[in-house]
Parts: C-alpha cells; sequence; structure tokens
C-alpha cells in the first residue's frame, strides 16, 4: 500500500514540573515548536485535533496561537487521548478532506497518585470509598500474577527502571535524567506489591504537538519525512483483566493490547520481526516486561532473559523505550502517547544525539495503554 | 458480573438476573496498598502518620466469577495466590455523625 500520511514535523515541551507555567501553556509552545521544524506557519493548519484531561479544553489554545477559523475538534479519551488525536488526524488526511493539520496533547496533573473520578468512570461511590480506586493497585495486581505464571523476577522490573532513568539522563525533554541502580530501585519503598516507588512512573506536565500531511506533499515541508503505516485504538473485550474492575469473567481475553497490535500489524503489513525499536506504556516497571509480548515482540516470560541480557538496551538487540518511557519522563496523560511518537520521529530521523538507536532504525513501534482498558498502537517508517 | 449491572458486557444483553455469589473462593492474584488513598474518595483512615497498610486481591469464587476486594491480611509473606479466603465484613471508618461505615473482605481460611 502506497504511504498516505507523513510526519513533517514535531514539537515538544519540556516534560516535569513547571511552576507557574499552565499545561495549555505548555501545549502552545508544543505547537510553535512544530510549526518551526516543519517550516509552517498557523495559518497553514486546516484541521487540528488535541486534548488534555486536566488542562483545559484544547480548542481555547486558538486565541494564543491565532483565530484562524480552522477545525478544532476536542478530543477526551482517557489514557489514549494523545494516540487518539493522532489516530484522528491521521484518518482526517487519508478520508481526502485535509492536506495539512496537527495532533496536539498536553496535561498538568496534582502530585500524587491519579485521583480517580468514580462516577466518570461508570463505578460506584463504595469503590472510592473503600479504598479500591487506585489504578496502582491493577498494575501491582498484575504483575503479581504474571509473575507467578511466567517467573519474572524482581530484579528484571528493576532493571527496566534502572534502564528507564538511564535513557532519560540522555534525554533533555525527560523529567527525570539522575541514574538509579538497580538496588535503589529494590530498596525504595514499596508502593503496591510488588513494585516500589521507582518502578512506577509519576503524573506530571507537559506538551507534545505532531504535524501531519499528505504523503505525496510531504517533501514540500521536510526532508525527512516520517510515515504512519498504522494508527490503531482498541477498548477491551469481555473476559480481559483491565484497570479499575470490580470483578473480572473467569473466562480470559488477552485485552486490548493484543487487539490493537494484531490491527496494527496487518494495516502496515508487516510483523514485529520488523520493528527496529519500540515505545512501550511502561506506567510501571512491569507493565513494560507484560507488554513487550502482548505486542507480540517475545513469548511471555522471555522477557525475564531477554532483560537480563540487556537486548532491551538502546544498543541491544530490540531497543524499547529510548527516551525513558513514563517512568522517566513522568505521564501528562494527554501528551503521553504522542511523546512516544515524537521520540520515534527523533530515533527514525537520526536525531536522537545520545541515547541514538545504533544502525539506522527504518521501522519503530508506539503503544500506549490505559484506564478503563484501552490501547493504542502505531507504526511509523522511514 | 460483579456488582449487579442491567445489561450484560459479554451478550450485550438487557434480560439479567440477581444471583447470591459464593462466599469462598482462591486468591487469584493480590497487591498491597502501600500509602494512603486520597480521601475524598477514600474514607478509611488517610493519615500519612498513622495510616496502615492494606490487602487489596482478586478473589475467584469457583464457577462464578472474580471479585476485588480488600483483604485482611496486608503481609506479603503470608499472601499466596490460589490460596482459600473467605468473605468477611471489616469497619472501615465514621461519617460524619460518627457511625461506623463497613465494607466486605476477604479473609485467609485457617
Amino acid at each position: 500500500m502506497a504511504d498516505e500520511v507523513a510526519i513533517v514535523g514535531i514539537g515538544m515541551h519540556e516534560f516535569g514540573r513547571h511552576e507557574g507555567v499552565t499545561g495549555m501553556e505548555q501545549g502552545v509552545i508544543s505547537v510553535r515548536r512544530a510549526l518551526a521544524d516543519a517550516g509552517v506557519s498557523w495559518e497553514d493548519m486546516q484541521f487540528a485535533f488535541g486534548g488534555s484531561q486536566a488542562a483545559g479544553a484544547a480548542d481555547t489554545m486558538v486565541s494564543h496561537l491565532g483565530l484562524t477559523g480552522l477545525q478544532f475538534i476536542n478530543v477526551a479519551n482517557g489514557c489514549a487521548t494523545g494516540g487518539s488525536a493522532l489516530f484522528s488526524a491521521y484518518n482526517t488526511i487519508r478520508s481526502g478532506v485535509f492536506d495539512l493539520g496537527i495532533a496536539i496533547g498536553f496535561d498538568k496533573h496534582e502530585r500524587g497518585a491519579f485521583r480517580v473520578n468514580t462516577k466518570a468512570s461508570g463505578l460506584g461511590d463504595w469503590y472510592g470509598a473503600s479504598g479500591l480506586a487506585l489504578t496502582t493497585q491493577f498494575f501491582g495486581m498484575k504483575i503479581n500474577r504474571y509473575m507467578h505464571e511466567y517467573g519474572i523476577s524482581n530484579s528484571t522490573l528493576a532493571k527496566v527502571s534502572e534502564k528507564a532513568f538511564r535513557n532519560g539522563a540522555m534525554n533533555p525533554m525527560a523529567w527525570r535524567r539522575k541514574p538509579i541502580s538497580e538496588q535503589e530501585v529494590l530498596d525504595a519503598a514499596m508502593l503496591s506489591y510488588p513494585l516500589t516507588q521507582y518502578m512506577f512512573c509519576s503524573p506530571g506536565e507537559g506538551g507534545v504537538a505532531l504535524i501531519l500531511a499528505r504523503a505525496d506533499k510531504a517533501k514540500e515541508y521536510t526532508d525527512t519525512p516520517i510515515y504512519l503505516k498504522a494508527a490503531v485504538v482498541r477498548s477491551r473485550r469481555f473476559g480481559s483483566f483491565e484497570v479499575l474492575a470490580p470483578s473480572i469473567a473467569l473466562e480470559h481475553n488477552a485485552g486490548p493490547t493484543v487487539d490493537a497490535s494484531k490491527a496494527a500489524f496487518e494495516m502496515a503489513g508487516i510483523g514485529p520481526e520488523d520493528i527496529d525499536l519500540a515505545q512501550l506504556q511502561d506506567t510501571e516497571s512491569g507493565a513494560e516486561v507484560m507488554h513487550m509480548a502482548e505486542n507480540g515482540f517475545c513469548e511471555h516470560g522471555e522477557q525475564e532473559d531477554m532483560i537480563q541480557r540487556g537486548d532491551t538496551e538502546i544498543g541491544g538487540r530490540f531497543p524499547v523505550n529510548t527516551d525513558g518511557g513514563c517512568l522517566a519522563n513522568g505521564e501528562p496523560i494527554g501528551a503521553s502517547g504522542l511523546r512516544q511518537v515524537y521520540e520515534n520521529v527523533l530515533q527514525l530521523r537520526g536525531q536522537a544525539g545520545a541515547r541514538q538507536v545504533p544502525n539506522d532504525p527504518q521501522v519503530a513501534y508506539t503503544h500506549v495503554y490505559g484506564a478503563p482498558g484501552i490501547s493504542g498502537v502505531t507504526i511509523l517508517s522511514r | 458480573m460483579f456488582p449487579v449491572q442491567s445489561g450484560c458486557p459479554k451478550c450485550t444483553g438487557t434480560e439479567t438476573e440477581t444471583v447470591e455469589l459464593s462466599r469462598r473462593g482462591r486468591l487469584w492474584t493480590w497487591t498491597v496498598q502501600g500509602f494512603p488513598p486520597k480521601a475524598p474518595p477514600y474514607v478509611g483512615n488517610a493519615d500519612p502518620k498513622t495510616f496502615e497498610a492494606f490487602g487489596v486481591g482478586y478473589v475467584e469464587l469457583p464457577g462464578e466469577v472474580k471479585v476485588e476486594a480488600r483483604l485482611t491480611e496486608a503481609d506479603p509473606e503470608k499472601l499466596t495466590i490460589g490460596m482459600e479466603m473467605e468473605l468477611v465484613i471489616v469497619p472501615l471508618g465514621l461519617d460524619e455523625n460518627g457511625n461506623e461505615i463497613v465494607t466486605f473482605a476477604f479473609a485467609p481460611v485457617d
């Protein structure tokens, strides 16, 4: 299939904590950086999809960027907000309605674990009242079961965090840029057994914007267009084990990540063996481990040897979360999925600096997962 | 499904009936809540100085469903996947009038 859509400009606002800067302002800055990267102006944007979970309605940013009258649609889709904005922009161009537009995600969350709005999540008040409305519990329980079934060790969980902070130290946009050793990770406070403080990402702040163009016009904007081969979002099916679930069916379904991954590979016409590097949702270190298998990059249980061997390091056989992932960048929900795409564009352009994956990577993969059981996948190629 | 709802998430049908679940099952997975949940919505003790960690798990009720609940045990050394668990009612906190609020939980069967 001929390429239909290309990413021709990327912009990011540093992830982390930014006193006195609103989430919306961080979104605006990321838009301006993306426009500059593509060499275009806001007036050239024919459409926008944008969203945040906690930092306001994205379309109000036109009063800062310019009242050009463009079609601007707000996206609110939980942890897949950024991925959904990209999916919508991708399909808007594929449909032929517009040639050039932008996907925007930004956020700013309060400190500490996410405060779950049980009503908005379709749950009774009793659920939060009794101390069950914490996404962290789900991640602890999922990896605990997984370790029991597939023999993943605590050392492997800690090595995932150690890698994330080491990669983050090489990323000027990352929040956590100080390396932390495997032993320090293991010795940190236990938040949700078996996961310690340094195995979890934190809600944070930041923004990302991506400019998309029709593939046959991409070279008008950049010498290094990156083509979007697939963009897929999937929700959960009956029998899967998801975050914020008062009960789970006895019958088993593999979950939305497996569904989204399969659909994305089918759409791109390639398989997991063709992927040179991946950004996988690492809400906590166990999630990265499980998502390696759920996305088709290994069999369940193989991660133990792969990670102990260093396969997922930047210089390894299959680099994962080269920018430090959610663990080092934090998770501003609206921007998180777009950060993964931003990193893959840098890697495929060969512009990732100290953390550049060697040997000229050609194809890269992103995967985002979150409440209430939703996954988004993209596949990019040069 | 637990709790009761009006539609079936498997077949999308709307003719549902309420059935009583077993009081006993096996621990399918678990964790320990090691920091105070944000209050509200939490009505239990959220004071970081006196907060006590509590267990949370899914208990597989044979032939029925896996139910998420608090566990009366919070010591990782005493929790094992597959162990037998039984339903209990435990105190959780006080409402604004000082009345005790209770909730359901599962306790290991000795």
